[in-house]
């Protein structure tokens, strides 16, 4: 994308502000769901780790929940998921993703203990969300001139946190010996709170092990490429769901597969749904 | 058709003050990420900010796969015998594999990993006598955990905790086991604050 091309894509309308929107209430959707996958865990978690409050008048009053959680863990879940069902009806505003970001701040917060890579995606996600709005919000042509180019910049801003995950990671593996010879694999099949027992014996094969080591260094470093045009984008996007599921079912890792797959919503085009609609509604009618 | 085209002009330099951010920015994120740390600005505030906000990951870095903890627990209550050395970590990876939607066992592994590390990770993390990591809150609330939220029986007068480290060596090919503590201890004279 050359600069002008960037500045005529920023400034000429919402782009594609129906598969955002989608994005945006996936991503609450997803949230709901861990919420009630890890409350049995947190239950647990809440009697033995103490929830400080923080020193700070702000952060007593943004934390307030994670707080709370200590002795009311349910009651504030049971809050966090009304606000999400209620954001994920209405339509998508400023004041729905300031929630929902400060939800996720505070479910971090609340749940540090069991977090991982996908609880800091959905921080940064969550973070971009608030800027998401494409419902027109101001009267004034210059604020509705700012309303349109942020939200351009903010899903431009959230594909490209979504790519440097990749690249972040895949230009690692292809600095680091161990995932270059493929010992990487026969580490990984040595984490005992991770690996699927069902797996582990395929992965002490080293020819097996540089092939799924380079699949995966170059699919991550590929996928920065690919994803941006047109003709190898739902390849690439396919692949990763492919690899993240098996990554989910190898190394007992579903919440990162699903919130990695759900992010990969922000790089559909608007045209993608309708040719959906088409395909399942449009039949439908012609029949 | 003047209004629209001061608003067209007027939205093309938003547009270009948000183009040159992301320009920036994609330029910022690709040298902390590139380039080693030891390179200028690694260590300033923006850096900072990057990695901890912009730059997720990297995933399965060699420091993080190249151990693989363990942690075994055997008790003894007031009466009997001491009980066989238990990894609840495999176990509860087991429940889980038997029902695979019983998720919260995988995040209760994930949550003994943490009080483990967090305990081991204190000054007296080479101390094998109870007496010096007694009333630490990390090694209190490891012991909270193991005999209320694992074990799970009231009179557990002793404990045994062995947290191995199983590691890859890259120059001989082969996984070495360490264990890098081993501690005995009374739950119910260890904390005062329980």
């Amino acid at each position: 994308m050359t600069y002008d091309r960037l500045i005529a894509w920023l400034s000429s309308g919402f782009q594609n502000p129906r598969a955002v929107t989608v994005f945006c209430k996936a991503v609450l959707i997803l949230t709901l769901l861990r919420i009630l996958f890890l409350w049995n865990a947190s239950l647990v978690m809440v009697k033995y780790h103490y929830l400080s409050t923080p020193r700070s008048w702000p952060g007593k009053i943004v934390f307030a929940p994670s707080v709370l959680a200590g002795d009311h863990l349910s009651l504030v879940y049971i809050f966090f998921i009304t606000l999400i069902i209620i954001g994920i009806f209405i339509p998508w505003n400023y004041l729905s993703g300031a929630i929902f970001f400060w939800i996720t701040l505070n479910l971090y917060r609340i749940t540090m203990p069991l977090t991982n890579g996908a609880d800091q995606v959905q921080i940064a996600l969550a973070g971009c969300m608030i800027f998401m709005v494409s419902t027109p919000y101001f009267k004034t042509a210059k604020m509705m001139a700012w309303q349109t180019v942020v939200f351009n910049a903010s899903v431009l801003a959230t594909q490209l946190i979504i790519v440097f995950v990749y690249f972040i990671s895949g230009w690692d593996k292809l600095m680091t010996d161990s995932w270059r010879t493929g010992d990487a694999f026969l580490m990984i099949s040595n984490l005992q709170h991770l690996i699927n027992p069902f797996f582990k014996d395929l992965l002490t094969n080293p020819i097996l092990n540089i092939v799924l080591a380079w699949i995966t260094i170059l699919f991550e470093l590929t996928f920065v490429v690919f994803v941006w045009f047109r003709s190898t984008r739902m390849f690439t996007l396919i692949a990763g769901i492919l690899f993240h599921f098996t990554i989910a079912i190898v190394l007992n890792l579903p919440e990162f597969a699903l919130m990695m797959s759900v992010s990969y919503l922000v790089f559909l085009k608007d045209s993608a749904y309708i040719f959906l609609e088409n395909v399942f509604i449009g039949k439908q009618v012609e029949s | 058709m003047n209004s629209s085209g001061s608003h067209d002009v007027y939205i093309r330099k938003v547009a270009a003050c948000f183009a040159w951010i992301i320009v920036i920015h994609v330029l910022a994120c690709i040298y902390f990420t590139i380039t080693p740390k030891y390179y200028p600005l690694h260590r300033t505030a923006i850096a900072l900010l990057y990695k901890r906000v912009f730059l997720i990951g990297p995933f399965y870095t060699e420091h993080r796969i190249s151990i693989s903890p363990s942690l075994y627990i055997r008790y003894k209550e007031s009466v009997g015998e001491w009980s066989p050395f238990v990894d609840y970590g495999a176990d509860l990876h087991r429940q889980y594999y038997n029902a695979p939607w019983q998720y919260d066992k995988l995040k209760q592994d994930d949550l003994m990993r943490h009080f483990m590390r967090e305990a081991f990770n204190t000054k007296w993390k080479h101390s094998h006598d109870p007496a010096e990591v007694s009333n630490t809150k990390q090694f209190c609330t490891l012991s909270a955990f193991v005999t209320d939220g694992l074990i799970g029986k009231e009179n557990v007068d002793s404990i045994h905790l062995i947290y191995s480290f199983s590691a890859f060596s890259s120059e001989q090919s082969a996984f070495k086991v360490d264990t890098v503590w081993n501690i005995t201890f009374n739950p119910k004279q260890i904390c005062d604050i329980r």
